[in-house]
């Protein structure tokens, strides 16, 4: 018996210090060091963007420079790898082994103020490498968005200073399952509209179906930009037959949800939600009226005329009483933005997602689960076979549901899925651009505190992955795109998947405009906090997750807004400029 | 003549190994309280920004406390949860594990099986527990007793339940460790003498365990009103940085106050500051006077 105690009391003790030392383990990949190398020690946040683009760049870049000198004595380099699903505190940047750091979520204003960057002006102002010693005709910041460079440039136009490079691009989108719709006609026909019809008939499946195309040959809408086909280069058809407007948003929900379930989210990521009703409000007002939280500056011509209590007001045929145009936001009354009818758009947008039971397991699952779901479904036996229409989720999560959702390459791309561009509130707004947010701050830079040895490293590596040929192989990889200027090649999109190739085009669509979650003026500057993604939208002292709180309480549009309004105004606490 | 060094000086007093024992120890204090909440309180009338890529940092007199007293429907949820679960740790927790840890100290049956079950909860990992938890709400209470699903973590009125639930789970079977070490110090003559007595099995707990052990309660119900601002109830476990406000405690509310989109940012410190050092206010005085009533009026051993 004591023997027996004893074995496990030394069991117990090397477990503990097995997980100890299992804890502490160094957590790079490469566990061996090649002294005949120089070493370029590289952080990568290894979310849902995935890591399989970037190995393949580091192989090639090994190979490429496998015989040139960095250090006197060694020759080529070997990239070490730590590539986590985690991002660095700006205090610890100085003390990290790391050299150069491709990340998301990382402020950069902050990094700079904090000397965690390095001074790359002379990366940005060079040329990208398209293979060693073989440079592109342009620069590095002439692939910058106009947008994206006034940011990054924290100096002046003549005297530009960068310390960073922009990384992907991305939203928080509705995805439709284009699979689905194509093999039950979800597809407005030519003419139709549930415009005008009342909510009775909105919620009848007879009424609503006579909207919809009965064969594959049924010419479709116009969709919400109220055009069709190629018209002077643009294409217009991206959106045929999809709702154009919210009433007929809620028909096709009716429609799906005869023989489908219409949607699904995850529920451990719910902020997803705060920043896709984001962009619904985003795509109701547009891009200039959205970009002044940014600039906490302008004149607005969509706020409503709320009275004293900050309820809304109607007009007698039942619209919204709107205040005159050009109505003027400075830093001390930006809080009125909060009053733009974009964003009472997003939470009716959003009571009609949650009115019913439209959502299968949505609140409950986590995202990977999410997104098998949304894949799958129409083949597991728990979902009655059916098939789910749409999901909320961001831009990576086609690559991220790699080996969950799909099983291997093949089944991947045997699937079709796409971004839906979002309906307008009603018919006066067809026509306008597709307004979309890009609000994850993801980046690369090279550590301020880099060895010295490393820098011309270092500095090389950053300006291969500037290439357009390195942003094909991002693309490829991960059917997204890095957040630069650049055309994906034939080859590119043939190895991409129809949700890849989709972003792509709904991307650069001419119908396109994008909103940089980035505080552009001093005053946001300063205000940045308030900027949050997660909060500046729909905060109220109950929380500011619009679904959740709709879903929790019960919340009318009208009562959420008028909630939301008050307190943003009584909380509203704005640092004045400079 | 060359001086002695200090060393020298220190070892022919016989002081050297005293040094080398406290040094560190006070090293320790001044660096890591006494700078650190230095470093706090004054942080707490500060603004900082950044601007161009360079830090600012403003003294703003009472503006940060200001801020936080303005969000007056916030600061109501945060003391409410905060107390809640205070009055859940005094109320519920405490004596609970008082009966069990007297039901292990007695040896009733099956007390060594319940001594290992009971303290399971603190040998495994908070994040564990509350995964494993979230897990067992998701997939049990809420697809198998909840028909339809609701989705029960996010509608207050059974999250609340769920998370009190959690929260004396997790906090139930790290202090048996401490009564249990308590009992065991008490005299055997004075149960023995209770036993023959003729005193029951719950006078003998009242008259005799409870005066005896009164000091060690007195120091769980201080550290947990001591810890009032600080206890984060397993929110970040089971929510992340998200959960609704009218969840949130005062210490779950500070800790995820440091965020901006995501990240941690240093702008958001002083908001942080002067909410701990308002919480600290409040609380310090109270916990002492606690602490006095509760050892002046207490039972007594005598």
């Amino acid at each position: 018996m004591k023997a027996g105690k004893k074995v496990l009391a030394m069991f117990l003790a090397a477990t503990s210090v097995c997980g100890v030392f299992g804890a502490t383990a160094c957590s790079k990949e490469t566990e061996t060091f090649d002294d005949t190398k120089s070493q370029l020690f590289v952080k990568y946040y290894n979310g849902g963007v995935g890591r399989a683009w970037i190995d393949e760049i580091i192989a090639e870049f090994e190979e490429e420079y496998a015989e040139v000198e960095f250090e006197p004595g060694k020759k080529g380099v070997q990239v070490v790898k730590d590539f986590e699903k985690s991002i660095i505190n700006v205090n610890n940047v100085k003390n990290d082994i790391n050299q150069v750091y491709i990340l998301v979520n990382t402020v950069y204003s902050e990094f700079v103020a904090n000397d965690a960057m390095m001074d790359i002006t002379d990366v940005v102002k060079g040329k990208a490498l398209t293979t060693k010693g073989v440079e592109e005709d342009v620069t590095i910041e002439s692939k910058f968005s106009d947008k994206r460079k006034s940011y990054y440039n924290i100096g002046t136009e003549n005297a530009a200073k960068y310390y960073a490079i922009p990384f992907f691009e991305s939203s928080m989108n509705l995805n439709y399952n284009v699979d689905l719709f194509e093999d039950f006609g979800y597809y407005f026909a030519a003419g139709q509209t549930a415009e005008g019809m009342t909510e009775a008939e909105l919620h009848d499946f007879e009424t609503v179906a006579t909207l919809f195309v009965q064969s594959d040959d049924d010419e479709r809408s116009l969709g919400p930009d109220n055009r069709t086909g190629v018209v002077d280069g643009v294409n217009y058809s991206l959106d045929d037959g999809l709702p154009a407007t919210y009433a007929d948003f809620q028909a096709l929900i009716t429609y799906i949800e005869a023989d489908n379930i219409p949607f699904i989210w995850n529920g451990t990521a719910t902020s997803y939600l705060t920043c896709f009703a984001n962009e619904v409000w985003a795509n109701s007002v547009g891009e200039a009226e959205y970009d002044m939280a940014f600039t906490f500056r302008g004149t607005s011509d969509t706020l409503m005329d709320l009275d004293a209590n900050g309820e809304i007001q109607y007009n007698e045929d039942g619209t919204v009483k709107m205040l005159p145009a050009d109505q003027e936001i400075t830093p001390e009354t930006a809080y009125k933005l909060h009053a733009q009818k974009g964003k009472y758009d997003a939470l009716r947008f959003a009571n009609m997602i949650l009115s019913s039971d439209y959502y299968k397991d949505s609140f409950t699952v986590n995202y990977l689960d999410a997104q098998k779901y949304f894949i799958k479904s129409s083949e597991m036996k728990e979902f009655e076979y059916k098939g789910i229409a749409m999901m909320v989720e961001g831009t990576w999560w086609n690559n991220e549901a790699r080996g969950i959702g799909y099983e291997n390459d093949t089944d991947r791309k045997s699937y079709r899925f796409g971004v839906m561009p979002l309906p307008k509130p009603d018919a006066s707004q067809l026509g306008e651009n597709n307004t979309k947010i890009s609000e994850r701050e993801s980046l690369m830079f090279i550590n301020n505190y880099c060895d010295e040895y490393a820098i011309p490293i270092a500095k090389e590596f950053m300006r291969y992955l500037q290439s357009d040929r390195a942003m094909n192989v991002f693309s490829r990889h991960t059917d997204m795109l890095r957040a630069m200027k650049y055309d994906l090649t034939d080859d590119t999109l043939g190895e991409m998947t129809y949700f890849g190739k989709n972003v792509y085009e709904m991307s650069r669509a001419a119908t396109t405009d994008w909103v940089e979650w980035m505080p552009k003026s001093e005053e946001a500057q300063k205000n940045r906090s308030l900027l949050d993604y997660l909060t500046w939208g729909y905060n109220t002292a109950q929380g500011s997750n619009p679904f959740e709180l709709t879903y929790s309480y019960g919340t009318s549009p009208e009562a959420y807004f008028t909630n939301s309004y008050n307190y943003i105004k009584n909380n509203w606490n704005v640092k004045s400029g400079s | 003549m060359a001086k002695p060094n200090v060393f020298a000086k220190m070892k022919q007093k016989g002081t050297l190994f005293y040094w080398a024992i406290v040094i560190l120890p006070i090293l320790n204090y001044l660096v890591f309280f006494i700078g650190v909440n230095f470093n706090s309180i004054v942080l707490a009338f500060k603004d900082v920004y950044i601007l161009k890529g360079e830090k600012h940092i403003d003294w703003v007199k009472f503006d940060n406390f200001k801020t936080i007293l303005r969000d007056s429907q916030v600061l109501e949820y945060l003391v409410k949860n905060s107390m809640m679960y205070f009055a859940v740790t005094v109320c519920v927790i405490i004596p609970l594990t008082l009966l069990f840890s007297y039901y292990i100290f007695k040896k009733y049956f099956a007390s060594g099986f319940f001594k290992v079950m009971i303290f399971m909860p603190s040998v495994i990992c908070s994040m564990v527990l509350a995964i494993f938890y979230l897990n067992f709400t998701n997939e049990i209470l809420d697809k198998i007793i909840f028909k339809p699903r609701i989705a029960l973590m996010k509608k207050d009125e059974y999250a609340t339940a769920v998370m009190i639930a959690l929260f004396i789970i997790g906090g139930f079977s790290s202090n048996i460790l401490l009564f249990l070490n308590a009992m065991s110090q008490m005299s055997l003559s004075v149960l023995e003498a209770a036993r023959i007595d003729g005193a029951s099995e719950i006078r003998t707990f009242w008259s005799v365990v409870l005066p005896s052990i009164w000091g060690t309660i007195v120091e769980m119900i201080v550290i947990a009103m001591a810890g009032i601002a600080t206890q984060q109830a397993n929110l970040q476990a089971m929510f992340g940085n998200e959960a609704r406000n009218k969840m949130r405690t005062v210490g779950y509310h500070i800790f995820v106050s440091i965020f901006t989109d995501g990240f941690e940012s240093e702008t958001n410190y002083p908001y942080c500051s002067a909410f701990g050092l308002l919480a600290t206010l409040v609380i310090a005085p109270c916990t002492l006077i606690s602490r006095y009533l509760m050892r002046k009026f207490g039972p007594s051993e005598e």
